[in-house]
């Protein structure tokens, strides 16, 4: 059962960030993780809905490349613009849970919350997502990577909401994105894969490669991406590579049970992605 | 003579405008003026004795009206389907994690879910059993062993070896708890009425055995406990035993108010009955020629906390040990344990699902041994008329194992070997009502004073579709059009004794007591000019003064007990027979399976309604995908479904079904049931093609990619060994 609580409705940013600066407060989009996570709770924060702030509110095309953190993953996922230009994004959110939370849950929420199981970061993260931090004070903006520290921990302060983030195009790349998870619909990642790679048919020019739901933080495979780039392909140097971010895994976050699994099962995808085909 | 329905037609169900209207109300949706709401405070350990119990924090929270302990029960604090081991309100002790302790009654829900919050319980903690196979020489969990009970069956000359057989089979199979996940949680309301009586309307699958168990907790005669039966969101055995009706009995009896106890999804989870965990060792003996030889059996089951079904369980896992299949030699037992897991009781089966998983393997490692074709061993071996099933009943009719076998040929010869893809076959029979016991299911009809007739139905319908097949069957038996007949369904006031909404058995064993009660109406009708055009008004004022307004229906299987030293006998008066062939496609990368299509062959005996027939075999199918797939419940870590994955819409393959009617002759028009048949042979048949695609055969359910990988790197490491 939800505890009772408060909810305001500012409709400009600068109301929004008075708030935050005044108050113990937690803001709210689409509320499909805040909600849960009140269950059952004794209390709730005052809560800021900053759904219905219009300088918030633009269309794709209007500022290609730049996301609103309003806009949905049932948004993104249906957008012309997202699917053409950056479609590990958009089949990304296309994935998420199911038609309802999809209809509501947020780009900016998905960050936010900063689950290591978050289906949106993997992608932004291999489209260099730049995150724009707005308070009352003060404007700053981080790439995403910097923005997550921990498993649900961000840099984000209390004071602070997600102005917008900005995605670079890759153009001239096969992207896409690739997850586990126990069934079709309404279910978390076990495992992500985000990937944009440059190539032609015999070299790998560029390979970008986000890897969620292994590690307690979302991360970019960037000892793979360095070891494969502008190479001939190679299956012994794919191997080699990929061996590079299993250590790095396991030196990062040790021996865990589900790794068991999720290792061989993050080698082969791997493999299926930047070898394409069949490996056998 | 008038309008005839029609056994075989797909007409609509009768519930089915008010339910998707949105309109139907379920128990939880009910409001009762003055209402109050009953929450309970459930045991944090898994098995330990209540030191002290302090409830002021209850007591401070406003809007608290009583804060009842098992000391307020006037009557028994047992229940329990067969034996009665289970405390509605813990006494001293808590058995399992989640067990009821209190029970809290405020004004409304949150206060007295805040209440619940505030109770402080010292436990002192003991020792903990998890696991059934170290149960036996453990502490007793209830004095007395904690062995429930151990079952046997023998037949002919089981105690020779394996010498006889040319090839022998033996594996270990697996099964965890499973959850019903219905989607409508647990959840009723009760009342004095006006003659000071206790009404329970409750989201259930019994109302007769709910009216006896409320009665002996209150200590009052079972005329002064009413039970209805609310609309029920699915069941799938979960709402046989006493849920919420006990909490709600209680409330109303010191509050003399109306009480209302409805359970979270959380709660739901937490205390309701679970499928039981089967360990089972199997062995198989075949001749060359693939003929069935022996089979060698040992299960043990965890009941966990309480009986619950597990005696019937262990029961029904004994019987169907072979599967469909006649085998000359048999040795198989069945021992159920009690340990400080969350009960286990009835789930759509009862063991049976379970054993279909390792004798369907077991079918297919053989033929794979011997080099004969999956669907070709089966054939050799699939029970018929004049066949001898493993408690040495004989088949004298309806039999159609071998139809749906030779249904799914064609299928099975058209299929296609491609990368990634893997084909299964998995076969099942079931005996239809209660295992060897009498199961009697009695209705009346009543003329009416408006020229209607009263179908009186003591029968729970859950969803499955039990008021629309009972009431064809009424209206063919008496060649009337629906408008003439009204339902009075799951009121122990109005109805008698139907049995429980279990063991596929209301459409065999309470329609053929509608039969009943239709042919002596009818018969009554047809001499009072009835079927020569005679209104029934009219025919109401001469049965009136007669004294011939009910008619009452009544049918009990024949059956025989089982013997306690062999297990044979004849344990039900008929059996469902079914064969599942399902496509499957096993990612490389991923070790997810996917299940693309499934053609289920059933033999009903007699298809009273296709379109819910084929409604409960898409519900086995997505129930079956599950089972094998997906669904695992581990006590303690299990709190919602977030963490229990049923499939959704999105994972269900493209189903086609061929029904094949051998009929009944005891049956209704010949049918038969098709409840739990539906699901039975389904993840059978997905880990037979699992193999198919990957070579690995799974021995442990759910199958989900973390198993299968596992699998797949143990197989590697021992081949890079070799």
């Amino acid at each position: 059962m939800l505890p009772k609580f408060k909810c305001v409705v500012p409709r400009s940013i600068k109301e929004v960030l008075s708030l935050l600066s005044e108050n113990e407060c937690k803001v709210i989009a689409g509320g499909t993780d805040l909600l849960v996570e009140l269950q059952d709770k004794e209390a709730a924060p005052l809560l800021v809905d900053i759904t219905k702030i219009s300088e918030l509110i633009w269309r794709p095309e209007e500022r290609v490349g730049v996301i609103s953190p309003l806009f949905t993953h049932g948004f993104v996922a249906e957008s012309p613009v997202f699917k053409d230009m950056f479609p590990s994004l958009a089949i990304a959110c296309s994935k998420v849970g199911s038609p309802q939370i999809r209809n509501m849950g947020t780009i900016g929420g998905n960050i936010g919350n900063a689950s290591p199981a978050a289906d949106s970061i993997p992608p932004l993260m291999i489209y260099d997502a730049k995150v724009r931090l707005l308070s009352a004070s003060n404007e700053r903006e981080l790439t995403l990577e910097e923005l997550l520290v921990d498993a649900y921990k961000t840099q984000i302060r209390k004071d602070e909401i997600i102005a917008s983030v900005s995605i670079t195009p890759m153009e001239g790349y096969r992207q896409g994105y690739k997850r586990l998870t126990i069934r079709e619909a309404l279910a978390l990642s076990r495992l992500s894969v985000a990937y944009a790679i440059k190539e032609e048919k015999e070299k790998w020019l560029d390979v970008k490669i986000a890897i969620g739901s292994v590690t307690p933080v979302c991360f970019r495979a960037r000892e793979l991406e360095r070891a494969l780039s502008e190479q001939i392909k190679d299956r012994d140097l794919l191997d080699e590579a990929i061996a590079l971010t299993i250590s790095r895994i396991r030196g990062q976050v040790g021996a865990r049970e589900t790794h068991k699994f999720k290792l061989p099962i993050l080698k082969n995808l791997l493999r299926e992605i930047l070898w394409g085909g069949s490996w056998e | 003579m008038g309008w005839i329905m029609g056994i075989g037609k797909g007409i609509e169900r009768i519930d089915a405008l008010q339910k998707v209207l949105g309109t139907c109300l379920y128990a939880g949706d009910i409001k009762v003026e003055g209402m109050l709401f009953g929450v309970l405070v459930r045991s944090e350990r898994p098995h330990a004795k209540l030191l002290e119990i302090d409830d002021r924090g209850a007591w401070e929270t406003p809007g608290v009206v009583r804060v009842l302990s098992h000391r307020d029960i006037p009557g028994k604090n047992r229940f329990g389907v067969i034996r009665k081991d289970q405390p509605y309100l813990a006494e001293g002790y808590v058995r399992y994690y989640g067990e009821p302790i209190l029970l809290i009654i405020a004004e409304d829900e949150r206060s007295a879910r805040d209440a619940a919050k505030r109770i402080k319980i010292t436990y002192q903690d003991l020792p903990v059993i998890q696991d059934p196979q170290g149960a036996q020489g453990a502490m007793p969990i209830h004095g007395g062993g904690n062995l429930l009970t151990q079952k046997r069956l023998i037949k002919g000359n089981w105690d020779k070896g394996f010498g006889d057989s040319d090839v022998v089979v033996e594996h270990h199979y697996l099964t965890h708890f499973l959850d019903h996940a219905f989607l409508e949680c647990e959840a009723g309301v009760g009342y004095l009425d006006a003659d000071g009586r206790i009404v329970i309307i409750s989201s259930t699958q019994n109302i007769h055995y709910k009216q006896k168990e409320v009665s002996a907790l209150l200590n009052v005669p079972e005329s002064r406990v009413r039970v209805i039966q609310a609309e029920t969101g699915g069941g799938f055995g979960g709402k046989l035993d006493v849920t919420v009706e006990g909490y709600i009995a209680l409330g109303v009896f010191h509050t003399k108010r109306p009480v209302m106890v409805r359970y979270t999804r959380q709660e739901s989870m937490l205390s309701n009955t679970k499928r039981h965990p089967l360990s089972i060792w199997y062995k198989s003996g075949a001749r060359k020629d693939g003929t069935l030889v022996r089979v060698q059996v040992r299960i043990v089951g965890d009941t966990g906390a309480y009986a619950s079904y597990g005696e019937v369980v262990a029961q029904r896992a004994c019987v169907h040990a072979t599967g469909p299949y006649e085998v000359a030699n048999c040795y198989v037992e069945s021992l159920m344990y009690y340990t400080n897991n969350p009960t286990a009781g009835a789930m759509r089966g009862f063991g049976t699902p379970q054993m279909a998983f390792a004798h369907e393997s077991q079918m297919d490692e053989l033929a794979s041994i011997l080099g004969i074709d999956p669907l070709e061993i089966r054939i050799k071996n699939g029970l018929k008329k004049g066949s001898y099933t493993a408690t040495g009943q004989r088949l004298d009719h309806s039999a159609g194992f071998l139809d749906t076998l030779k249904a799914i040929d064609p299928h099975w010869r058209e299929r296609k070997p491609k990368d990634g893809i893997g084909y299964g076959i998995g076969c099942m029979y079931y005996g239809i009502g209660n295992t060897g016991v009498p199961n009697p299911s009695a209705c009346f009809l009543t003329l009416r004073e408006d020229g209607l007739i009263g179908f009186h139905l003591g029968a729970c319908e859950i969803g499955q579709g039990s008021d629309t097949v009972l009431m064809q069957i009424l209206l063919e038996a008496l060649g009337i059009e629906p408008k003439s007949a009204v339902l009075v369904r799951g009121d122990t006031e109005a109805s008698l004794d139907a049995g429980s909404t279990s063991a596929s058995r209301q459409t065999y064993i309470t329609g053929r007591a509608v039969f009943d009660a239709a042919m002596k109406l009818r018969s009554y009708l047809d001499k009072k000019g009835f079927y020569k055009g005679r209104d029934l008004k009219d025919i109401y004022q001469e049965a009136s003064k007669e004294g011939m307004l009910r008619f009452d229906g009544f049918f009990d299987p024949p059956t025989t007990p089982l013997d306690p030293n062999t297990g044979q006998g004849i344990p039900y008066a008929t059996y469902a027979f079914a064969t599942h062939m399902t496509q499957v496609e096993v990612d490389n990368s991923t070790f997810r399976c996917r299940v693309k299509k499934v053609i289920a062959a059933h033999d009903v005996g007699r298809v009273i309604n296709p379109v819910t027939t084929k409604g409960q075999i898409y519900g086995g199918i997505a129930m079956g995908i599950g089972l094998a797939l997906m669904e695992e419940y581990v006590p303690q870590k299990t709190k919602n479904l977030n963490q229990y994955f049923i499939p959704t819409a999105m994972d269900m393959p493209e189903v086609e079904v061929i029904l094949v009617e051998d009929p009944e002759p005891t049956g209704p028009f010949g049918a038969k049931g098709v409840g739990e048949p539906a699901l039975i042979p389904q993840a059978a048949s997905i880990c037979n093609a699992i193999k198919d695609a990957t070579g690995i055969r799974p021995f442990e359910l759910p199958c989900n990619f973390e198993r299968l990988c596992l699998l797949f790197e143990k197989e590697k490491a021992i081949g890079s060994q070799k």
